[in-house]
């Protein structure tokens, strides 16, 4: 995503009116995604990268590419809940590049406690 | 309230407004000294705003801060807090708090920084956005959350501490032990977030080593794949379309750190090593560090390992990376073997006094000095003193099989006898190494300075034993010889540097790589070579002599252990010049050397005015934090000290203006008494003199950090030239002539007794050599202004064609500090440009006329310097024979240009460096000469990359026109300012 950053900007910038515009529309016929996405947004959130660590923290931010941030993010090197307890490092907000997902799992009793909400 | 100081005392200020107004103001206060406690509060009405420095900065060493800063509705607020409860346990509680629909900009607590544990709460409560940031060390971080939504807060967390996170009556507790930045955004949504959390009790995180906290206790989670679902779900954005929350957004999404890229994931590379890590428990267990049976080999290897370690951690590494992959110092009490246990503790003592040293002096940024200490144990059971018994107990083992295994005379020794005598000796001297170097860092330590002499002596020791270790270093065993990777490495028995892996801090990697035992011990010596100079400096007794020592000291650019141990030793805990005198004597001692105010002499009529006294006292009061941190800016890495000079000129200018109304009030009762005495900018003319030495730091620090372009000289010479010396010189004469009257005073009272040719004696005390120093340095400066300037007439140096930036835009950043200073006035870019005017002066001005003139300013300043140097002594005269140098051949190059040779030139180029190089050599090095102007050759040695840079330019140009004019002399000289080599190749 970092490539596309400096792009993002310019985007910004250029088409801000229109993005507004956009987005208004957007929110008035949000899309089966969007919807999707907004549920996850401030959850915790667990991802697997290709280099076999987990991570976990609070999904903040996502674009087309699923690039995703995480806030207050703890990085396991295994999978926890498999074999012994590992002492987690704390990252804070971090980036995960798409192509490095290999899985995403939300955190269903979160859901649950919303959904009663 | 400008500035208060009360040592021990207490201050409660408030600064409060009706609605609709606004307010301006700042709370500085400084409560160094003892205990003391500081409550102040900002308070606005509706629809004011405050703009400023709630608490400008707070310095509470062992005392309390309660602050705080309240609006009403639909305001704003920006200030910050800053405070330094540096020193011991404090305790900070800040609060800041906003009505609906107002806003808080700015950070609730700047930066507070407690090592020494205690306690900081602050608050932060608004509709609108608020960060709290602070730095702590092993303290409690409460930060309370009023109604409302839409926070952003952002710590900076080092060490351990506990954090609450409340929001309205839900509490959230974690404990961790991490150097991070965390961020959370608190909103509307993130509070049901919370309510969650708040079923689980508490979420507490802790590192492997330590009892005091609970054990795990992770939230449960029950995780739900959801990557289709998720990819499906994004492939409905737009491109370049980010899917956040309102409260987060491209700027936060910058400070996110991104995985898997080398360069940001610390994780990354860790992870790729495939070998299981062991910790110290785990190795013993499995037999790969021996804990008992050591040979000598093997602790002549872990020694040496341990010192490369020290060394690499004081060049500004972690510890955890450096000192800590050495898993023995993780628990030396299991150690069983006599000599290395006693060895690991007292390493672990040096460690821990270093780091106390260094925090103390605080004359280290983040690049020079990492003091975290990651919860390691520095053996706090063992006493300093038991720490040493216990190696001079293995030493004395030592020392019996030395005896037993010398050659005596008649009698032959095996092989196997003379090995190992030679090996219980470098064993020996190690352990005495480490324990005389331990006793001579605590006799630095000792009150008023009393161990300086016994720190020299163990200093000369320490010595004579380097080399016995240093030709011993391959006694040592060494690690196999297996690939190097940037993080793993093969280490011998005992080492693992992946062990500490997880406690690295989530900011981009920073490859430690640990010191070779030969470079570890080069290091050592250096450092006990600056040491020993360390050990002269109490010698040494007024403040202008000590700030031009240190000044010098900071030319070698000396490790922070040094340059702590010489700013602790200067000025100690307890906050006494060499922990003997007060600061303000001290300071009135200078006042009473630099111009001999007739206030502070006994005999004046003046000295026993109660009112004056009490004004004269409060202003040196007054004057003693600038003047320390005139002191404590030498004591800094040399990149950072440009910043602190231009940032002292503003405390320097207030006191400079406080000192002028003392000297105006002084001076009004003078002449009163004594109508031929003067007392007009005595002591405020005693500051002006080091503000302007100061302003000179700033400026010619630009040359030394290579910040300024060469288009950007002449402005910069210029301000030199004309602005700072002449103002300099001024300064001195004035100071001058008080002296003269001061001394002419003491002759007539003498007169009664003293016969005629005591009268004609010559003055005891005169300020004669500073003044023709500035003289010489303000012709040099004017030498390369109209040389710089002739160039710019000459068409030699193009002034670039500025796109993005002006002359006068740069020009005033140049000099943005001076603005604060009210004497010397800051000159602008209009009033510089109508000054430097040259039709100003001349109806034409050519090339050639400012070539003369440059001609003139370095004859000059030749001639200074020669006079000088006649009546100086070695020491100094090394530094004059540089300078006169410099000014002869500049002098040279000037009479060069004069005569026209640069019509020659068919190159024009991009600078004055490289004008002459196709057909003058010789000149061209000259230039060279005064482009790298700064005046002392230790600069040159700071400054190998000039200087290769210079060499290699003379030899491309020797090669081409083979002409060697004036060459040998001045490479040599550029030879013998530094070691290198570099490759010559054309």
């Amino acid at each position: 995503m970092r490539g596309t950053d400096e792009n993002d900007e310019n985007w910004y910038l250029t088409n801000k009116n229109q993005f507004t515009a956009r987005q208004e529309a957007d929110s008035a016929t949000e899309s089966e995604g969007k919807k999707k996405l907004s549920k996850w947004l401030n959850k915790s959130m667990k991802i697997q990268m290709t280099d076999g660590r987990t991570l976990i923290g609070v999904f903040l931010c996502t674009d087309r590419d699923r690039n995703v941030i995480l806030g207050s993010c703890e990085e396991y090197l295994r999978p926890p809940g498999t074999g012994e307890k590992e002492e987690p490092r704390m990252l804070g907000l971090a980036m995960i590049p798409g192509h490095h997902i290999v899985s995403i799992s939300v955190d269903k009793s979160q859901q649950e406690a919303q959904d009663v909400a | 309230m400008g500035s208060v100081n009360v040592p021990g005392g207490k201050v409660d200020a408030a600064l409060s407004g009706a609605s609709g107004q606004g307010l301006t103001g700042s709370l500085g206060t400084d409560l160094s000294g003892s205990m003391g406690s500081f409550s102040g509060g900002v308070t606005v009405g509706p629809n004011g705003n405050v703009n400023g420095n709630a608490m400008g900065s707070v310095n509470v060493p062992g005392g309390t801060v309660d602050a705080s800063l309240s609006g009403a509705s639909g305001q704003g607020l920006t200030g910050s807090f800053g405070t330094d409860l540096s020193g011991s346990a404090g305790s900070l509680t800040a609060g800041v708090t906003v009505g609906p629909g107002g806003s808080f900009s700015g950070s609730g607590s700047g930066s507070v920084n407690l090592p020494g544990g205690g306690s900081l709460s602050g608050s932060v409560s608004s509709n609108g956005q608020g960060s709290i940031g602070a730095n702590i060390g092993g303290v409690n971080l409460n930060v309370g959350l009023g109604g409302g939504s839409g926070y952003r807060l952002r710590f900076r967390i080092t060490g351990w501490f506990r954090n609450e996170y409340r929001i309205g009556k839900r509490v959230r507790v974690w404990y961790t032990s991490v150097n991070a930045d965390v961020s959370t955004n608190v909103n509307r949504r993130t509070k049901r977030l919370e309510t969650t959390d708040a079923k689980h009790g508490s979420n507490q995180r802790c590192i492997n080593n330590s009892e005091a906290v609970p054990k795990d206790e992770k939230p449960e989670y029950n995780w739900t794949d959801v990557t289709e679902e998720f990819v499906a779900a994004s492939r409905d954005l737009h491109l370049g379309e980010l899917y956040h929350d309102s409260m987060f957004g491209l700027f936060e999404a910058m400070s996110a750190i991104e995985m898997m890229d080398p360069k940001m994931d610390a994780g990354m590379l860790c992870n790729q090593i495939q070998r299981k890590v062991l910790n110290f428990e785990q190795a013993v267990e499995a037999g790969d560090v021996k804990i008992n049976n050591l040979s000598h080999s093997e602790l002549i290897g872990v020694m040496d390992a341990s010192m490369a370690c020290l060394v690499t951690w004081l060049e500004g590494h972690s510890l955890a990376q450096t000192v800590f992959t050495n898993l023995y110092l993780h628990n030396p009490y299991v150690i069983e073997d006599r000599s290395l246990k006693a060895f690991s503790i007292c390493m672990l003592k040096i460690v821990d006094h270093i780091r106390d040293r260094v925090n103390r002096a605080g004359v280290f940024e983040e690049e020079d000095f990492q003091s975290m200490t990651y919860g390691f144990k520095m053996a706090d059971q063992v006493t300093d003193i038991r720490a040493t018994g216990m190696l001079k107990e293995v030493e004395d083992d030592m020392n019996r099989i030395l005896k037993i295994t010398r050659s005596k005379p008649g009698e032959d020794r095996d092989q196997q006898t003379e090995i190992e005598h030679e090996q219980t000796n470098a064993v020996y001297c190690r352990l005495k190494f480490y324990r005389l170097f331990f006793t001579m860092l605590l006799a630095f330590n000792k009150e008023k300075c009393e161990g300086i002499e016994q720190a020299q002596k163990l200093i000369l020791q320490l010595l004579d034993l380097l080399p016995v270790i240093n030709n011993t270093v391959h006694m040592g065993i060494v690690p196999d010889d297996k690939e190097v990777g940037k993080n793993d490495y093969p280490t011998i028995m005992g080492f693992e540097p992946l062990v500490n892996q997880r406690l690295l801090p989530p900011t981009f990697p920073r490859y430690t790589v640990i010191r070779s035992r030969g470079e570890a011990l080069y290091h050592i010596e250096g450092l006990l070579h600056r040491l020993q100079m360390v050990t002269t400096v109490p010698q040494m007794t007024s403040f202008q002599t000590i700030l031009e020592a240190f000044k010098e000291f900071s030319k070698y650019s000396p490790c922070v252990l040094s340059r702590s141990i010489l700013q602790l030793t200067f000025l100690p805990q307890n906050k006494r010049v060499f922990g003997k005198t007060s600061m303000v004597d001290f300071l009135k001692d200078a006042a009473r050397g630099f111009a001999a105010p007739p206030v502070l002499y006994q005999k004046s009529p003046l000295y026993n005015n109660a009112q004056i006294k009490g004004y004269v006292d409060a202003w040196f009061m007054q004057a003693v934090r600038p003047f320390s941190n005139l002191i404590h800016i030498t004591g800094h890495n040399r990149a950072r000290q440009r910043d602190k000079w231009g940032q002292v000129l503003e405390e320097m200018s207030t006191l400079q203006e406080e000192g002028d109304k003392v000297d105006a009030y002084i001076h009004g009762i003078l002449i009163k008494q004594e109508p031929s005495r003067s007392h007009m900018a005595c002591l405020s003319g005693w500051v002006l003199y080091h503000t302007i030495q100061a302003m000179i730091q700033y400026v010619l620090a630009g040359f030394e950090l290579e910040l300024y372009a060469d288009f950007e000289y002449h402005y910069i010479y210029w301000y030199l030239y004309e602005m700072l010396y002449p103002w300099l010189i001024n300064a001195l004469h004035r100071a001058d002539n008080f002296l003269l009257d001061h001394e002419t005073m003491a002759d007539n009272q003498q007169k009664g007794r003293s016969n005629k040719k005591n009268r004609k004696k010559k003055r005891t005390r005169t300020l004669n050599k500073e003044i023709t120093l500035a003289q010489a340095e303000q012709s040099m400066f004017g030498g390369y202004y109209k040389a710089v300037t002739g160039f710019r007439l000459d068409g030699k140096m193009k002034p670039p064609n500025f796109r993005f930036d002006k002359e006068d835009v740069r020009y005033t950043h140049r000099f943005h500090p001076f603005t604060s200073v009210s004497t010397p006035p800051c000159v602008q870019y209009l009033q510089y440009k109508d000054m430097s005017d040259m039709n100003r002066y001349e109806a034409e001005a050519s090339a050639l006329n400012l070539y003369a003139a440059s001609c003139k300013c370095f004859q000059q300043a030749k001639q200074i310097y020669e006079s000088m140097i006649v009546h100086t002594d070695e020491a100094n005269s090394k530094e004059l024979n540089a300078l006169l140098k410099v000014a002869k051949t500049n002098l040279i190059v000037m009479r060069l240009l004069m005569d026209g040779h640069k019509k020659e030139s068919d190159v024009s180029c991009y600078c004055g460096i490289a004008c002459y190089s196709r057909t003058l050599p010789s000149a061209t090095m000259d230039v060279f000469y005064i482009i790298m102007h700064l005046s002392s050759p230790t600069t040159l040695k700071t400054r190998p990359s000039i200087a290769i840079f210079c060499l290699k330019m003379m030899i491309s140009m020797l090669f081409e026109t083979m002409i060697i004019r004036n060459f040998g002399d001045r490479s040599s000289d550029l030879h013998n300012g530094k070691k290198y080599t570099f490759p010559i190749s054309f």
